[in-house]
């Protein structure tokens, strides 16, 4: 075929001007892919947007959008995702280990868990139609012809015509991702999931809670493109340049303006589809073990090696203690919060490296295995040289088990907040504190020399010095940089979570540790006290944390 | 008309042969669907390797009746999937929702496999399977009994929506029974009245595709008579420029894509109508020629105004003088939109001159008191823009629709049945069906044995409890048996329930008008036509459907050999088949007969390769019989054939009958013959015979004289009238116009509620409310609020909505579905399980004991169910409200709106059925009872399914109830050779 390159680039376009919301692309394709109840692959979203009379119902079709640059291909652990040459992005289900990281990377709320196999799946193009020659299932379905299957590349198919010759859209294009769903005169009401406000229940459907779509009443009309539902309201009536003839806006008498009690928000959603926030306490907890886990030794050891502080050798062995304690319950976690553990195993022997998260494997067995050569390096009482060889690399390891997260938390692009630079810094700090609190906690029991203790109320200060710094300077008051961002922000800071991050993540673990630590003659007891009140708090902020990052909408 | 040239196959998807994207193709090409290899969406990527024979058939959901492709797993025998059928005409291999869930109805794990039959007392719950046998040979005892005691109408079949043309209206007749009842009076009556009274013909077929300016009444595109194959076209039509006019209170999806949302108060439809049609009329922008040739002009002038000059000018002037009082102004009073607007709006009628698509679904006129008017002002548009039977205007259906003839048709039952066709309404459109319990309970007669099919009138009608008090009687309903797939609330008071097939598990045929042409659709059993193919002898459909479940075809055939084993009541012979006289007629002998004699065309398309006509029609499942039909009614007729004579006083064109029944025997009305018993073949229109439209005057009636002479003289000409909820009844600050009337896009009736995915999509129907008057009455959205009408109330949640016009609510009337069982008596993926109480005689009380609950089954998704909400039902605590003209029940209620209580609960439902029987009687007054002229219960020309002999017409003054007129030979022989004069469904 002239013209045409030798690999095709797959794409949708999706002709809102004509989608009549029949809702057939979403029961034929659970037809094809025997999806189940619970879940989609594609779904229809209705949007009410206007007032009376001028009212309208904006529609969209939303799905996985077979991005240029997927980023669940490159958070998936164990190459479970994929991206065809011809621009599918597909999976394969026997070697998912069911982490979520997908679902937290994908912008689109595109991935499901299949509550049957336990495994990520969501539209794939129907790549086993298109691999036959057959266009996939929902748009040979669809009765208005709103959904358009072809090559971007290739300049006789309908989708190409279409994407160069007319004005289309993309969801959320500020992700980076360069999705491949074009949207024709689809509203920002639907593609933009902050600007309209879920209520108690849709049209015809009861609304789940305990997702990502629990605030939107605090949240809507955050968008900068508030303006822009109505101007698409008022194109959508009308494919051409001919005037608008909404009822009431052509002579007829204008609604007279309402009391407060009666105004609606702007755009209220009238049918959508729950989606789950895929992470919960279990990422919390490993967060704040890992912490224990990189803290404890990092500190013991970096007080000797540094020649700070003379480190006996039952704290060394105590702080290692609960370093392994700390990294073995956060594997223990990890493994738990896999919707397939039994396969956790195939993230060492087929990692996808551009993960973070196989990365972070091979960080946590890599800083335990060292790790537990040095605890028993030092319980043999092996050379002090030797040890310090030893331990050095441990302690980088430690470090980037403490910091990997933040790089994982990066990769997560539906999750805003959490890709905060600053998550990096507060992941450091905590481990600080969690450390010397385990150094100064064990110090209590042990009798630890006093250098020691003033080496990790040093770490303890340090620590939440920094966590004060960057929570306030770099959550609280920070710009961030997208609508999502500030509006997880906006829950974590002042909406359901603020308990969390003011009295959880600022007061117990910043202040307290330090007004003890600076004004108290603070003996290892009261230290470990303040560490311990300090490392309850960080455990409530994380919880917030995660749940806030995943609190904001996304489709 | 244009004859098909290429009656092959002609796969009509719009992405097909590459179209969308080289190289790709919509579906597998039918060269090779007896053998199809697919990969496996299950296992991908894996490629393992699925083979299935793609077996066509006909989706039996709503009545679109669009094409369906059975992927049949030639290894398991199991139906993979349901996709569209590309060769369809109708729905060009698309679907809606409803199209794949006939996966999840096919599948439900709680469908009944075989037959039960009733223990205990009836409505008890108690229940024992059967075997078809028991229940053939009950039922045929007691009809045979009813027949041989000559009262054939103690037998009665109530049908649902029928889903095929004719197969049992022919059993009926057969049978000789004028026992059809059907749903028609709770959901077209209306609409169909009004288009009758205009052109004969009772429906419109809309040519969508073509049409400059598509005007609406309700939600075609998400609802509404062929909803897919007509958003196609609806849409087709809009993306090259169509306008798109919408009336519809409520923002429903078609609405949203509308140029004009026009959210008219509920009921005045026609005010804004006629507002249109008096700017066509008095700035002179109707067409001026079509009016003159074919609207009945003279008979006005005549009979209104004798002595003034029968000029066209002169009825022109009248015109505008009978309309000048619809001034836009006055419209906006009755219907609340905007005066300029509706301006705006009548320009765009006016500038769509003879491309003006237009349709009236429900909406008002299955909602009021007159609504039948609304039909009758919409079609006026039509005859003012001259837009009728043209490219991209509206035809009569009967043109685009092809009703094959049969074997045999049986003779017209020889009486009148009066618990159907009440002397009361003897203008309705059809049978009086949800007024069968009043009529029972007040002693109007009784049933031996009462058919429901695929129906569930004690849900689906209005006065659900009063269906209760009448069905649990024996003395009134001897026998109840309930032909359904599937539980439902009307099966739970059946002796037997007998399961009946769904889409892929059936034979039907049937014919509907999508689109300018005509088609037949074939609905199969997908399972035996995959066992015939792979070679398998199946001589009865319940030898490859799960379990016993069976098709009504071979069922009635059975049936009706069982009432007349021998053949001595005459009935047996209907049933046997054409060339085999003595043996029993097969599915294969009815259809393949049908096939190769009475569809033009498919003979030879069949040969061509090499093919029996059956065989076509089993491998393509359909066949376009004519596209591009217009202007039927503007051909002519040949006067100079032999035996053809024109009256000279009528202008009507007479000629001898012929002598076979057409080919094609979609209803049509009976036209008077002439006195030496010719058939009129149509009427002189300036100078020239043409075909005319089947009507006393042969014309457009714009005055009907049926109606001036049975009793409604000012209704004559298309007019409103106010109703149970125009705007000045809504008398108090929670007074509310209720709209209860509305489908959504993904439901169908109670028949959807075992499709797992549709109803995960919506499984809820608050009520819609405004803003304002949801802060007037003090109520937010979910909040509960008590719907109180003139016979109780309900409880349900509210939605607070911009999408409703001020002081009207809305409930969609899908939701509500109950069972009074643990696990039976309705689908547990859509039903609340409730509790039922008759607390003294007539006062009812429904309380909601849980809402839908997962539970175990072999489906695991049974326990995913994640909803809990079953919606409210409303249909209960609605009176009936028959229409005097039309006989059809007016929905819309006049109702209060109010916070809930403390003591009402969600789902809760008061029902007082003494009151229910009291407001019956009320609107029973408003009936202006026959005889009309010449003594008739009803005009002849009119439409009427199942049509009896010209006596049983005839009421006489010892008419009782039943008249057992007898038949004469006459009647037999004019009933066979007269094809136009069928039973319409």
């Amino acid at each position: 075929m002239e013209g045409r390159s030798a690999v095709a680039n797959f794409a949708w376009v999706i002709d809102q001007t004509s989608c009549i919301g029949c809702h057939a692309c979403t029961t034929a394709c659970k037809a094809e892919h025997d999806v189940p109840l619970g879940v989609n692959r594609t779904w229809v979203k209705y949007v009410e947007t206007g007032t009376f009379p001028a009212t309208r119902r904006q529609i969209a079709v939303l799905r996985c959008n077979h991005c240029a640059e997927p980023p669940c291909v490159e958070v998936c652990p164990t190459r479970a995702m994929v991206q065809r040459p011809d621009g599918i992005v597909d999976f394969d289900t026997d070697r998912c280990i069911g982490c979520k990281a997908c679902l937290q990377a994908c912008p689109y709320d595109a991935i499901y868990i299949d509550p049957a196999e336990h495994v990520a799946e969501k539209c794939n193009f129907c790549a086993h139609r298109v691999d036959q020659g057959l266009l996939p299932a929902c748009v040979v379905v669809c009765p208005t012809e709103s959904l358009l299957f072809g090559d971007l590349d290739d300049p006789a198919s309908r989708v190409s015509r279409i994407v160069s010759s007319r004005p289309t859209t993309v969801r959320r294009p500020e992700q980076g991702t360069r999705p491949k769903a074009f949207y024709l005169g689809a509203s920002d009401a639907t593609l933009d999931p902050l600007v309209p406000v879920h209520e108690t229940a849709y049209m015809w459907a009861e609304r789940r809670t305990g997702g990502a779509k629990d605030h939107t009443a605090e949240l809507a009309g955050w968008a900068s493109s508030v303006g822009e539902v109505e101007r698409a309201a008022a194109a959508a009536t009308s494919s051409r340049a001919l005037p608008v003839l909404i009822p009431g806006a052509s002579g007829g008498p204008r609604p007279e303006p309402r009391p407060a009690g009666q105004r609606m928000p702007k755009a209220r959603v009238a049918y959508d589809v729950f989606h789950p926030r895929p992470w919960g306490w279990k990422v919390a907890l490993y967060l704040w073990t890992k912490g224990i886990g990189a803290g404890a030794f990092a500190i013991a050891f970096l007080a000797a090696a540094l020649g700070l502080a003379s480190v006996p050798r039952e704290l060394n062995l105590v702080a290692a203690f609960v370093s392994l304690a700390g990294v073995g319950i956060t594997t223990v976690l990890l493994v738990w919060d896999l919707k397939r553990p039994e396969r956790f195993w195939t993230i060492l022997v087929r990692p996808q490296l551009r993960s973070w998260l196989a990365i972070g494997a091979f960080v946590l067995v890599g800083y335990s295995g060292l790790l537990g050569l040095w605890f028993l390096g030092t319980w043999v009482g092996l050379d002090a040289g030797l040890l310090g060889l030893l331990g050095w690399p441990t302690v980088v390891l430690a470090a980037l088990s403490a910091l990997y997260t933040a790089f994982l938390l990066g990769q997560c692009e539906a999750r805003d907040l959490w890709q905060n630079q600053v998550t990096g810094i507060v992941l450091l700090a905590q481990a600080a504190i969690l450390g010397a609190t385990a150094v100064l906690a064990a110090g209590a029991v042990l009798g630890a020399p006093d250098d020691v203790v003033a080496i990790a109320r040093a770490a303890l200060l340090a620590g939440a010095v920094v966590n004060i710094a960057a929570l306030v300077l770099g959550e609280a008051l920070a710009e961030h940089p997208t609508t999502n961002a500030r509006a997880a922000a906006h829950l974590l800071v002042r909406g359901p979570y603020r308990g969390g991050f003011w009295l959880g993540g600022v007061v117990l673990a910043g202040l307290l540790p330090l007004v003890v630590g600076t004004l108290v003659p603070a003996s290892s007891a009261v230290l470990a006290a303040a560490g311990l009140a300090a490392a309850a708090g960080l455990l409530w902020y994380e919880l917030g944390f995660i749940a806030a990052g995943q609190a904001v909408p996304i489709s | 008309m244009t004859r098909s040239t290429r009656p092959t196959c002609r796969p009509d998807h719009p992405a097909s042969r590459g179209a969308m994207q080289p190289g790709f193709e919509a579906f597998p090409p039918p060269e090779r669907w007896d053998d199809w290899t697919e990969l496996d969406a299950k296992a991908w990527p894996r490629r393992e390797e699925r083979h299935y024979t793609l077996v066509p058939t006909t989706c039996f959901n709503c009545e679109s009746a669009c094409g369906l492709l059975a992927y049949v797993d030639t290894e398991s025998g199991d139906v993979r999937k349901f996709e569209g059928n590309p060769v369809h005409p109708g729905s060009r291999g698309r679907n809606c929702a409803k199209g794949p869930a006939t996966k999840n109805q096919t599948d439900d794990p709680e469908r009944i496999l075989y037959p039960l039959r009733r223990t205990g007392a009836r409505g008890a719950g108690g229940w024992e399977r059967c075997t078809w046998d028991e229940a053939l040979d009950d039922l045929a005892g007691r009809i045979r009994a009813a027949l041989v005691r000559g009262e054939p109408n103690k037998v009665m079949y109530h049908v649902g929506r029928p889903g095929e043309d004719g197969f049992t209206e022919r059993v009926l007749a057969a049978w000789g029974v004028d026992g059809h009842n059907s749903h028609t009076n709770i959901c077209s009556a209306g609409g169909r009245a009004g288009y009758a009274f205009w052109m004969g013909y009772d429906r419109p077929s809309p040519d969508y595709a073509n049409a400059r300016v598509i005007l609406l009444i309700s939600a075609h595109l998400e609802s509404g008579h062929y909803f897919n194959p007509h958003a196609q076209r609806i849409i087709e039509a809009k993306r090259r420029g169509a306008r798109v006019i919408v009336l519809d209170p409520r923002l429903s999806n078609t609405a949203t894509h509308a140029d004009h949302w026009l959210p008219v108060w509920p009921g005045s439809e026609p005010a804004l109508l006629l507002a249109i049609a008096r700017y066509l009329i008095v700035e002179d922008r109707f067409d001026r020629e079509f009016v003159r040739r074919w609207v009945n002009w003279r008979e006005y002038l005549a009979a209104e105004l004798p002595g003034e000059p029968a000029t066209f000018e002169r009825f022109v002037e009248e015109l505008k003088r009978l309309y000048e009082r619809y001034t836009p102004e006055y419209a906006e009073a009755e219907t609340g939109i905007p005066a300029a607007t509706i301006v705006t709006v009548a320009e765009e009628v006016a500038r769509a001159g003879s491309a003006l698509a237009a349709h009236n679904w429900r909406a008002s006129s299955a909602g009021v008191l007159g609504g039948w008017l609304t039909a009758r002002c919409l079609f006026f548009l039509n005859v003012l823009t001259g837009s009728v039977g043209t490219p991209g205007g509206t035809s009569p259906n009967a043109w685009d629709k092809w009703v094959p003839r049969p074997p045999y048709l049986p003779p017209h039952p020889a009486q009148w049945n009066e618990l159907t066709w009440p002397r009361e309404y003897p203008l309705a459109f059809f049978e009086m069906s949800f007024l069968l319990p009043h009529f029972l309970l007040e002693g109007r007669g009784s049933l031996d044995v009462y058919f429901t099919r695929v129906y569930n009138p004690v849900w689906t009608n209005p006065d659900g409890l009063t269906w209760i008090e009448a069905l649990r009687r024996e003395d009134l309903v001897g026998r109840h048996a309930a032909l359904t797939p599937v539980w439902s609330e009307t099966a739970w008071y059946a002796d037997y329930v007998l399961p009946v097939g769904l889409g892929g598990e059936r034979h039907d045929l049937h014919s509907y008008e999508t689109h300018a042409g005509t088609w037949i659709g074939f609905r199969q059993p997908v399972t035996r036509v995959a066992a015939e193919r792979a070679g398998r002898q199946v001589t009865d459909t319940r030898q490859t459907n799960p379990g016993e479940v069976w098709e009504e075809n071979e069922f009635w055939i059975e049936l009706s050999w069982r009432i007349d084993p021998d053949g001595s009541l005459g009935i047996r012979r209907w049933f046997e088949a054409p060339d085999r006289p003595g043996q029993k007629m097969t599915v294969d002998d009815y259809y393949g007969w049908i096939f190769e004699h009475s569809v033009p065309g498919l003979p030879e398309a069949a040969a061509a390769e090499g093919l029996t006509p059956l065989a076509y029609m089993r491998k393509y499942g359909s066949f376009e019989i004519e596209s591009g039909v217009y202007g039927r009614h503007d051909e002519p007729v040949d006067t100079t054939a032999p035996g053809v004579t024109v009256d000279p006083a009528s202008g009507f064109v007479f000629g001898p009958p012929p002598s076979t029944p057409p080919d094609n025997i979609v209803p049509v009305p009976a036209l008077p013959r002439d006195a030496s018993g010719r058939v009129r073949l149509g009427v002189v229109v300036e100078d020239e015979a043409r075909r005319g439209f089947p009507t006393p005057s042969g014309r457009l009636e714009f005055y009907s004289t049926t109606l001036r002479d049975w009793g409604w003289p000012e209704l004559a000409i298309p007019t409103w009238v106010p109703n149970q909820v125009s705007r000045e009844r809504m008398d108090g600050p929670d007074v509310f116009a209720l709209v209860p009337t509305f489908r959504l896009p993904v439901l169908i009736h109670t028949r959807s509620g075992n499709a797992k995915w549709l109803n995960e999509i919506a499984h809820a129907n608050p009520v819609w409310i405004h803003p304002v008057d949801a802060a007037r009455i003090g109520v937010r959205s979910g909040d509960l609020v008590r719907v109180e009408t003139d016979t109780g109330h309900l409880v349900n949640r509210a939605w607070v909505t911009e999408g409703i016009r001020p002081g009207v609510v809305a409930s969609s009337h899908h939701m509500g579905r109950w069972r009074l069982a643990e696990d039976a008596g309705t689908d547990r993926w859509s039903s609340a399980r409730v509790e039922l109480t008759e607390r003294e005689p007539g006062h009812w009380q429904m309380r909601r004991l849980e809402g839908v609950t997962p539970f175990a089954s072999r489906d695991p998704d049974s326990s995913r169910i994640w909803w809990r909400d079953a919606g409210v039902h409303q249909n209960l605590v609605f009176p009936v409200h028959p229409d005097p003209i039309s006989g059809a029940h007016a929905w819309h209620q006049r109702v209060r709106v109010r916070p809930a209580g403390p003591g009402d609960r969600e789902g809760d439902i008061v029902v007082d059925t003494n009151v229910s029987r009291r407001i019956y009687r009320e609107w029973l007054a408003l009936a202006r009872p026959a005889p009309g002229p010449g003594g008739l219960r009803r005009p002849e020309w009119l439409l009427r399914p199942l049509r009896p002999t010209p006596a049983a017409y005839r009421l006489t003054d010892t008419d009782g109830g039943e008249t057992p007129a007898a038949t004469t030979e006459t009647d037999r022989e004019a009933s066979q050779t007269d094809g136009h004069d069928r039973p319409e469904r």
